[in-house]
């Protein structure tokens, strides 16, 4: 009875394991037992290329949300340093977006200006989220970006930032990459109604 | 063909809103942001965009990012998180000239305009037109005469011996109003049964005849005729199932599922013993003799 038991709970997990036993001889399991039931073969089933990178939505918007954190502290860096060696946004930036930094860089370096204090963001919402492809991922979200810690001063340690400005602004988001690598591709001023709270 | 025009716009303006042209606005460089000098975010509603949240990917979706889109787009406004309201606003104009807004995004059947009247549509109001199908039960107020039964020997029957019944039940019309209509329902009779008191039982598809009218001696029996075991008094009862049409005014005959089974007037039967005795003569020739 506990032999046929046994076999029963053996043959139920691992039902290829029973059937090599059965071939090789009942004997072994009798006298083994339980105990010596071996290690489950390793599954089979595993495709990593084919599961999405992201479980969920949410998923892809925090990494998004990565890698915007990522390239506002690249920015504010940048801006800290007057807009020199902009090649650092590189790494967080492509596309249209890149090419907008490089522009804010030299815009920091033309007026001789340094950022003090950061900047940072909240975000309004995930748009849209294609991340079927691990290679070919891209993320929209709306994002609030917040000044209101962050002055840009000019040479004379002047705040050149006007007394009246929004210190909140809505932004559209894109980000795109690989699953390795997500970089900003677009960062688009909201001209509707601030969504921002 | 206006709602087909909605649809036209309403795929129309979501695949403008799913182009990266998001915003209408620049991209307004960090350096900018931190001064003042973006455009200020305006109150404006009339942004020419449309809030598309297509969620694509997921471990079963695929590529399905188009109809994604479109699905997700049309909850614009809902959710967990209330998008931006101005983002759900959509300047397309459907075809008779009223903009295609958040209603049409959520509408379902839509709100395409008016109904034309024609072939298609019949907005005229048809007078009622009665039923194809009635039942028995519709048919409650009509019902065929109470058929009658006779039997033979008339009120008596011998143990033993078959007594021979029969019904009289003819097919007939009647008219009158049925649902709410002047119809006919007519009833045909299509089976006869005779059942006793003491178990004996019978049933025809005709009604049966008597002995001379079939051309048989009497005590024969019959398809109709019952045969008692027991004497004494005994209830022969008979019903009829008419099978039952109708027909409205003008309209065919159409038949009624079912039979209707009505029963005919019981008879009481005396049934009795019979012995045979040997006579010398008749009752004729010596009324006095047995059984005379």
């Amino acid at each position: 009875m506990a032999y046929r038991d046994c076999m029963r709970a053996a043959s139920h997990r691992y039902t290829l394991l029973g059937a090599v036993l059965l071939a090789t001889g009942l004997s072994t399991v009798a006298l083994g037992g339980c105990a010596a039931s071996p290690k489950p073969l390793p599954s089979a089933s595993s495709t990593p290329s084919a599961t999405p990178v992201f479980a969920s939505d949410e998923e892809a918007l925090a990494a998004a949300e990565e890698a915007y954190a990522a390239y506002q502290k690249v920015s504010d860096e940048v801006g800290h340093d007057g807009g020199t060696r902009p090649e650092r946004y590189e790494a967080v930036a492509i596309g249209e977006a890149l090419e907008n930094a490089l522009k804010n860089a030299s815009q920091y370096r033309d007026a001789g200006a340094t950022l003090i204090g950061s900047t940072s963001f909240s975000t309004q919402e995930l748009q849209t989220a294609e991340y079927a492809k691990s290679e070919a991922l891209e993320i929209v979200l709306y994002v609030c970006d917040d000044v209101s810690l962050a002055d840009i001063v000019d040479e004379t340690g002047t705040s050149i930032v006007k007394p009246d400005r929004q210190t909140v602004l809505p932004f559209v988001l894109t980000v795109v990459g690989s699953a390795d690598q997500l970089q900003v591709s677009e960062k688009v001023l909201w001209d509707g109604k601030n969504f921002c709270p | 063909m206006k709602r087909a025009g909605f649809l036209v716009a309403l795929v129309l303006a979501i695949s403008l809103g799913s182009s990266p042209a998001y915003g209408a606005g620049g991209p307004c460089l960090d350096f900018d942001s931190i001064t003042g000098g973006c455009p200020t975010s305006s109150g404006s509603i009339n942004d020419g965009s449309v809030d598309i949240n297509a969620h694509t990917g997921g471990s079963t979706d695929g590529d399905g990012g188009a109809s994604d889109g479109g699905g997700d787009g049309g909850e614009a406004g809902g959710g967990d998180a209330a998008p931006p309201p101005d983002l759900i606003i959509n300047p397309a104009v459907g075809d008779d000239g009223v903009d295609v807004s958040l209603r049409t995004l959520t509408g379902g059947d839509g709100d395409g305009g008016s109904v034309t009247c024609g072939a298609i549509v019949d907005c005229t109001p048809q007078e009622p037109t009665p039923p194809t199908v009635v039942t028995l039960d519709d048919i409650a107020s009509f019902r065929p005469t109470t058929p009658s039964q006779t039997m033979e020997p008339d009120g008596w029957a011998v143990i033993g011996l078959p007594a021979n019944f029969f019904t009289i039940a003819a097919a007939e019309t009647e008219a009158g109003t049925l649902l709410g209509f002047d119809a006919r329902v007519r009833f045909t009779p299509v089976g006869y049964s005779w059942a006793s008191s003491d178990g004996a039982s019978a049933s025809s598809g005709t009604g049966g005849a008597s002995w001379a009218a079939l051309g048989v001696p009497e005590f024969t029996a019959t398809p109709t005729s019952l045969t008692f075991t027991t004497t004494g008094r005994i209830t022969v009862s008979a019903s009829v199932d008419y099978a039952a049409e109708f027909s409205f005014a003008g309209q065919p005959w159409r038949p009624i599922a079912g039979t209707l089974t009505v029963s005919a007037n019981d008879i009481i039967v005396t049934a009795a013993q019979a012995e045979t005795v040997l006579v010398a003569r008749d009752c004729v020739r010596n009324p006095s003799g047995p059984g005379c």
